[in-house]
């Protein structure tokens, strides 16, 4: 190829990165379906949250110090009081961690309702769930950095579950926390699964997640079947109005730059004026390992496996089992489901109920499990986990009845 | 429309979760308790107008063994190392005594120290309990034994002496109210750094205020059978509300703990929770003004977002 004197950088740029051919695939030519609504944006909104957070997380790491003799106070009077604007980065960091759960939750669920996990996005709907999982380890693993009580008790409590395991148990306890007890080698090497490791895997599988979305494409609000070169013909043909379909940008994100300009609206909010939920009281009183806290709880996006684990208060393995089974069974939801027609769950009222149930059950886990599992309240939980349990074990079957036409 | 209905059903859950998880897991798991009781009102009321001239002798004779009032050149009577040795615990400066502790507080305590900081609020507590379990109990052997139990624990949180400044009992009425008055005529105005040194300042360090504790971590342990945490952070871990409850009454809160009442007056308490805001959240003014200007500047973002949004869908639409 004959590389030609260029006029400009960007046709400098584009003979040789083809930079005019990237922004077609990526952006330009990348086409979205047009039948969708503000439910979509939330993905770009999570790419925002954790954005602010690989930033904000830079800053703070300048002057954090992973050593249990230094954390607490490197965080909550070097970084909190002596640096420049350090408390807004820590605020910004906390409070993203926080929100960045509900986003997902909302995301996630927004999948589950529209259907958006089968019929060839089986592997979004993976990918997806593997960024929850790699997230709930970041969010983990960070809380216990500023090395306060609750930093010291969720993680001894947590690692602890391990203990529970067959055979392996408690020798994967001591190799998870590098000691016996939860001390300096746990700190250090949470720190480094927290700084580099962990975000290097979400990275990648971000880059997967997006990658994933290429050929099935996004679903739509009706799970309509689009044929997308047949749309994006007519869209190219200057059709804008009756094609089915709409640009990447500038089109699709012009909406999703709204929706995220409203949602930064409400985080700055919270950033500023209402952080006390992503930064627990307890965590501003240092670690004791001779002191337990009277209430243990995790951060709250953890609160409904948690609740799944203790409501069976009567058995600890059955709990542990539970729990288990609560941790991957989503990622099971494009084979629980039994009717491959992609629908919203509006037109599928077995599936309906399902949902909505489902949603009720998965905030009175939340709920229940930081209340104290005492007296009445432990038999709520073990009626919640029961129903969470019994929620997917008849998914396959009301899907099914569905399929069958057994309902219309 | 329909994203309008979206938006309320999202909304709508979301408000339900964060109230369970903050404001209503908050009410269970701290009950909700009395609010300070800046009267002392468990305690004696001395009807006697006292005379500081008098006052300043009785002080010499029975407090300048072990106290300094440096506002009226009174020195501390050994090194601060013995002082600690002796009592277990640095016996403060009363310079500022006169304005930071209740009039009230201070007659019941110079009278029987230990009483008035501990034992008669623990007991009125414990009353409080026994009274409640008894109403409950079945039969009168369940009653006996309740009686007993409550006995023995009056019994063996009397045996931990916790204050080693002993009573003045054979003082009387008028005696002590002179002290006071001669207290209250030399006192010393306090900025709220000094009164937190003074009243809490024996006990606790502030690290982030640059206040260190008087004894060293063993002296204190030694005496309150606890280690007084350091409050540099007492205003995020505890808040404000509780911060006042517990200063005013530590028992209400934390029944049996090892830290007393220490009596202050209202005002003193107010200033003292005021500068342990100031060194547990130094940024509050800088943040609530960041704050604005950041909204402000995302309102008006979003005002654009939206314009241009509507711009762009103009031809897909
Ligand atoms: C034998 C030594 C000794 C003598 C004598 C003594 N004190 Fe004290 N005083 C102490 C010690 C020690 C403390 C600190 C006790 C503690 O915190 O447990 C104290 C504390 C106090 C306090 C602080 C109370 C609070 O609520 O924090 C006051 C006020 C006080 N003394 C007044 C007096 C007065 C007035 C006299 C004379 C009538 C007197 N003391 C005599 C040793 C003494
Ligand atoms: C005579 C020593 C002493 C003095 C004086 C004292 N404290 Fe304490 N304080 C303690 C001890 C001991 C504890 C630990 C209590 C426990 O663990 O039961 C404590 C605990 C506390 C706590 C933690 C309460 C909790 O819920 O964990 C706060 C807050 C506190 N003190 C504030 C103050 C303030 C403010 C002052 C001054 C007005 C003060 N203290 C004066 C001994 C003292
Ligand atoms: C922080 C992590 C994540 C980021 C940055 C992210 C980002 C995105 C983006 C930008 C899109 C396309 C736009 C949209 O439909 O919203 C998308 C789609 C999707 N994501 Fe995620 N996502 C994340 C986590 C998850 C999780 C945890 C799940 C659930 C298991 C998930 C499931 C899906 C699904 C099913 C779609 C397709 C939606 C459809 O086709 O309608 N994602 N994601």
């Amino acid at each position: 190829m004959e590389i030609k004197k260029s006029a400009n950088v960007g046709e400098w740029l584009d003979q040789r990165l083809g930079t005019t051919m990237l922004a077609k695939v990526l952006m330009t030519e990348y086409w979205i379906p047009k039948n969708i609504n503000f439910l979509w944006a939330f993905g770009v909104v999570l790419m925002t949250l954790f954005a602010l957070l690989v930033i904000s997380g830079m800053f703070l790491l300048m002057y954090y110090k992973p050593d249990t003799a230094l954390a607490f106070n490197s965080v909550n009077y070097t970084i909190m009081q002596e640096v420049a604007y350090g408390w807004l980065f820590r605020h910004i960091h906390a409070v993203a961690a926080s929100v960045v759960f509900l986003v997902i939750y909302i995301h996630m669920l927004t999948g589950i309702y529209y259907g958006s996990y089968k019929s060839g996005r089986e592997m979004i709907w993976i990918s997806g769930m593997l960024l929850f999982v790699t997230f709930s380890a970041e969010g983990f693993s960070g809380y216990m950095l500023p090395w306060g009580q609750m930093s010291y008790w969720a993680a001894q409590v947590i690692t602890n579950l391990f203990g529970a395991i067959p055979f392996i148990g408690p020798d994967l306890v001591i190799w998870i926390r590098g000691d016996y007890v939860v001390s300096d080698a746990t700190l250090t090497r949470f720190f480094a699964l927290h700084v580099f490791i962990l975000p290097l895997i979400i990275m990648g599988i971000i880059g997967l997640h997006f990658y994933s979305l290429r050929i099935p494409h996004v679903n739509n609000q009706e799970g309509e079947e689009v044929d997308f070169e047949a749309e994006a013909r007519k869209y190219k043909a200057g059709e804008k109005k009756k094609a089915k379909v709409i640009p990447f940008w500038p089109v699709f994100l012009s909406k999703d730059i709204f929706v995220l300009s409203v949602f930064l609206v409400f985080f700055f909010y919270l950033v500023f004026f209402h952080y006390g939920f992503a930064m627990d009281p307890i965590n501003f009183i240092p670690a004791d390992s001779m002191k337990t806290p009277p209430h243990i709880y995790p951060e709250w996006y953890f609160l409904w496996s948690y609740e799944v684990l203790r409501g069976f208060f009567f058995s600890a393995d059955l709990g542990l089992i539970a729990f288990g089974i609560a941790n991957v069974i989503f990622f099971l939801m494009p084979w629980l489901d039994r009717d491959p027609a992609v629908k919203p769950a509006a037109k599928r009222p077995y599936f309906f109920i399902w949902f909505w149930v489902l949603i009720v059950d998965l905030i009175g886990l939340t709920i229940w499990g930081k209340l104290p599992p005492t007296g009445v309240n432990a038999y709520i939980g073990f009626v919640f986990s029961i129903l969470f349990l019994a929620l997917f074990i008849i998914l396959p079957m009301i899907s099914k009845a569905e399929r069958n036409g057994g309902a219309k | 429309m329909r994203e309008l209905k979206i938006l309320i059903v999202l909304i709508a859950f979301t408000a339900v979760t964060y109230w369970g998880i903050e404001p209503y897991a908050h009410h269970v798991m701290h009950p909700h308790t009395e609010a300070p009781d800046y009267a002392f009102s468990d305690l004696e009321e001395f009807h006697v107008v006292g005379d500081a001239k008098a006052g300043k002798e009785l002080f010499a004779m029975n407090c300048q063994a072990c106290h300094s009032l440096s506002s009226d050149d009174i020195l501390p009577p050994m090194g601060h190392a013995d002082l600690v040795a002796a009592y277990g615990v640095y016996p403060p400066d009363l310079s500022t005594a006169g304005d930071l502790y209740d009039t009230k507080f201070l007659a019941n305590f110079i009278k029987n120290p230990a009483n008035t900081a501990f034992d008669s609020i623990f007991k009125k507590h414990k009353e409080e309990e026994l009274a409640k379990a008894k109403a409950l109990a079945k039969s009168d052997e369940e009653v006996a034994k309740l009686q007993h139990s409550f006995e023995k624990t009056i019994e063996g949180y009397l045996a931990k002496t916790k204050i080693s400044m002993p009573g003045f009992d054979y003082l009387s009425d008028q005696e002590i109210a002179n002290i006071i008055a001669y207290m209250k005529a030399v006192k010393k105005e306090t900025t709220p750094r000094e009164a937190t040194a003074q009243a809490c300042g024996r006990c606790h360090s502030v690290n982030y205020g640059d206040l260190t504790e008087n004894s060293s971590r063993d002296q204190l342990v030694g005496y309150l059978g606890s280690f007084p945490p350091d409050l540099s952070q007492m205003i995020k871990s505890k808040g404000d509300e509780y911060l006042h409850k517990f200063i005013n009454d530590p028992q209400k809160q934390l029944l049996g703990t090892a830290m007393p009442r220490v009596g202050l007056t209202e005002d003193a308490e107010k200033k003292i929770v005021q500068y342990l805001e100031e060194v547990g959240d130094a940024k509050k003014d800088e943040r609530n003004t960041l704050g604005v200007y950041v909204l402000i500047f995302m309102v008006i973002m979003a005002v654009f977002a939206y314009f241009f949004k509507v711009n762009v869908f103009k031809e897909v639409h």
